[in-house]
């Protein structure tokens, strides 16, 4: 019997790599991976594009206010003729004027008319900034008005850095909910995709048996369940070549692209740019890299990513072996995809609340936990429910490959009209 | 000694009956030919004895033993519908359905060289089976079916799809593999095949059987007193002093000789056919005289009538 699954294997494995279809998405994969972040990348860097802000301050009150920085430069103009700045902005197509009138500096006054000209409407970060540096720059001269020395004002100024603790008082580090929401997410989602894409194949296959009426005379040498199992490891085994080769392409692709386009690696960058602020920056993020437990992380994926993988793919040979074509299955699919569907679109919540109680529920139930719990577990999950959430996708597998299998047993051999639910299950109710 | 004994075998499905408590013996080395109409029961039937799907009740031992998964590779089945992997390579595949059924690559390698060589295919290996034809697909199905030599062999319907040229060389085949000492059941509804290969019979209908027996008991029993006899058609008329014991139950003028009757006559119970030779042969030109004996066609035909009325 091990050797019969094995031939399955084989079979499924061999013909499934030596497809045309294979050999292309192997190779696009990547490329269209590494596209898809350049583009990424590309358009962050359009957004980031430096904005030239005009400063036409008649006060005279802000004139070390707005200091230029990577995103924005700020020019200082003479107050002389506004009409004529205008005309300049529009020429040059600057990004807008903050225009502060002089309101015999009468501070309350020029809290309220300060405006901000440009053609269309601003980035609200951007106005955000600038009325908070014009906020901070009026509270000190009031403070002064009030009869503070400016001395004190300029003493008082303090920056607040939160430090992030957990309740055993180590030190968390504030860029980790970045990097874990970052890991979550592509997990979840690689986990998505994988189920979708090879649980659709194992349904092809099995339609392919179906309608080559070879399904016979292979089920005259080998159990049902056998030529099941064999398909779906098989399968299996291709998504795991496709994913190694994937990530083997993708990390070259990547390293030539660093090459001939003479970047560096961030933290070169980084450290050359040597401002010690970014520098503190690029140190914490390295350093919350070092917090998270890729070990965990790998095991992790690695586990739900086969679990929820043979649990899915069960199903879709169930529905491949009830129908004679592909346009049949439709009806069959939407209760495999809706939970699929729902912990994809609950991943969101759970990577806003990881530990909620829609993350915790989610993680444990065997159709949704694949996803769910992947999309947790940066988040510190506790041990136990890890376990707990592996062991009930285990169970699930077992139940559902059982289920799965009865179906398929007697789906294989009825041609014809497409089964009604309660046919199927009689089917379930008699084999 | 029977290689396959089927003791009262029933199969139902939600609706309806396939099986009624059918019971048959396959004589070791013998062609054994299932027949019936369609929806009779003989896929079920077959699909038991291969293991595919579980009789609800009744037994059935396979060269004594009570039948097993291990008898699967001494099986080979033929399913009516056909199916090859339609873009696999013809000969990866064959060896691929050969490992499946026991044998070692090796081995199935030698062996398909064998079969390749006779049917003169051996050009086919490296193509796929979309590239092929639905006859050449048939052939490659065939090889592949007998191939790991098993002792049973099981063809369901066999000739379809086959022009008439290479079903005559499968026959031929099949009956090769009988007499190497392979047996043969097969399901049909060509009757002739059925006369010039069977040894024995067994008609289903409705799920049950209706003849079970040697074809040469069978067409014994089916014997009906009828004879097929040419004469002048001037003596026709001597027929009447006959009449007694003789009646005539088909005349028809003779294809090639526009003055000579074909008859077809029954004889009553209590004479034999010398008499009835000799009482012809005085009415004058006898140009023929045979006993009628009912095809397989025909006696298929009555029993299959019988059950519908």
């Amino acid at each position: 019997m091990a050797n019969i699954i094995k031939l399955i294997i084989e079979r499924e494995y061999m013909t499934k790599v030596r497809r045309k279809s294979f050999v292309v998405m192997t190779v696009l994969g990547p490329l269209l991976f590494v596209g898809v972040f350049g583009i990424i990348a590309f358009l962050a860097s359009v957004n980031k594009d430096n904005k030239t802000i005009v400063v036409y301050d008649e006060t005279s009150l802000f004139v070390d206010t707005f200091k230029s920085d990577d995103e924005t430069n700020y020019i200082y103009v003479p107050t002389t003729d506004i009409i004529s700045v205008i005309d300049d902005v529009k020429k040059n197509s600057y990004y807008g004027i903050i225009h502060i009138p002089f309101k015999y500096n009468n501070i309350d006054s020029i809290a309220s008319s300060v405006e901000f000209l440009s053609d269309d409407t601003p980035s609200i970060s951007v106005t955000r900034s600038i009325e908070n540096r014009i906020k901070d720059k009026i509270r000190d001269v009031k403070l002064v008005e009030l009869g503070t020395s400016s001395d004190i004002v300029s003493k008082a100024s303090v920056t607040v850095n939160m430090r992030y603790v957990n309740y055993n008082g180590e030190l968390k580090n504030s860029d980790i909910g970045g990097i874990q929401i970052a890991i979550g997410a592509i997990s979840g989602i690689l986990i998505y995709m994988f189920i979708f894409i090879y649980g659709v194949q194992v349904m092809r296959s099995v339609i392919e048996e179906k309608t080559n009426r070879i399904i016979e005379v292979i089920i005259s040498s080998v159990k049902p369940f056998e030529l099941m199992m064999g398909k779906i490891i098989g399968s299996a085994l291709v998504g795991l070549t496709q994913f190694t080769l994937w990530t083997i392409f993708s990390s070259v692709i990547f390293s030539f692209a660093k090459g001939y386009f003479g970047l560096e690696s961030p933290s070169e960058q980084m450290l050359a740019d040597s401002t010690p602020e970014i520098n503190n920056r690029m140190q914490s993020l390295l350093a919350s890299l070092f917090e998270i437990d890729f070990t965990l992380i790998i095991g992790a994926f690695l586990f739900f990513f086969l679990g929820g993988y043979l649990l899915y793919s069960a199903l879709f040979a169930a529905i491949g072996s009830a129908v004679d074509s592909e346009t049949d299955t439709q009806q069959f699919m939407l209760p495999i995809t809706l939970p699929l569907i729902i912990a994809m679109y609950s991943g969101f919540m759970v990577l806003e609340n990881p530990n909620g109680p829609v993350a915790f529920w989610l993680s444990m139930i065997p159709l949704t936990s694949p996803i769910v719990m992947m999309a947790r577990i940066p988040f510190d999950v506790p041990t136990w429910e890890i376990v707990l959430s592996m062991v009930f996708l285990i169970i699930g597998f077992v139940l559902t490959t059982l289920l799965a299998a009865k179906i398929y047993r007697t789906g294989i051999l009825m041609y014809g009209k497409k089964p009604t639910y309660s046919e199927i299950w009689k089917w379930i109710r008699h084999s | 000694m029977n290689l396959i004994q089927a003791k009262n075998i029933t199969k139902k499905y939600q609706t309806k009956t396939a099986l009624d408590s059918i019971s048959i013996d396959v004589e070791r080395g013998s062609i054994f030919g299932l027949l019936g109409p369609n929806g009779a029961g003989k896929t079920t039937l077959i699909r038991i004895i291969n293991q595919i799907i579980a009789a609800d009740s009744g037994e059935i031992f396979f060269d004594g033993d009570k039948l097993q998964p291990k008898h699967i590779s001494q099986i080979g089945y033929m399913p009516e519908e056909r199916g090859l992997y339609k873009n696999m390579k013809v000969g990866e595949q064959a060896l691929y359905l050969a490992q499946l059924k026991g044998m070692s690559k090796q081995d199935a390698r030698t062996k398909l060289k064998y079969w390749f060589d006779k049917f003169e295919i051996s050009t086919w290996w490296d193509k796929k089976i979309q590239e092929l034809s639905k006859g050449m697909a048939q052939k490659v199905q065939f090889i592949v079916t007998v191939l790991h030599e098993p002792k049973l062999l099981i063809f369901d319907e066999p000739f379809s799809g086959f022009d008439p040229v290479n079903a005559e060389i499968i026959k031929d085949e099949i009956i090769g593999l009988k007499d190497k000492g392979a047996t043969i059941l097969f399901s049909t509804h060509r009757m002739e095949s059925v006369e010039e290969m069977c040894d024995h019979i067994c008609l289903i209908d409705d799920s049950k059987i209706v003849l079970d027996g040697k074809i040469s008991d069978i067409k014994r029993s089916h014997r009906d007193n009828q004879y097929e006899i040419t004469i002048n058609e001037e003596d026709f008329i001597g027929l009447d002093n006959l009449k007694d014991f003789v009646s005539v139950l088909s005349n028809k003028p003779n294809r090639n000789f526009k003055d000579q009757l074909d008859l077809t006559l029954r004889i009553t119970n209590n004479i034999v056919p010398q008499d009835l030779l000799k009482s012809l042969m005085t009415l004058g030109e006898l140009h023929h005289f045979t006993e009628k004996i009912p095809s397989i066609n025909e006696i298929f035909i009555k029993h299959v009538e019988k059950s519908f009325e």
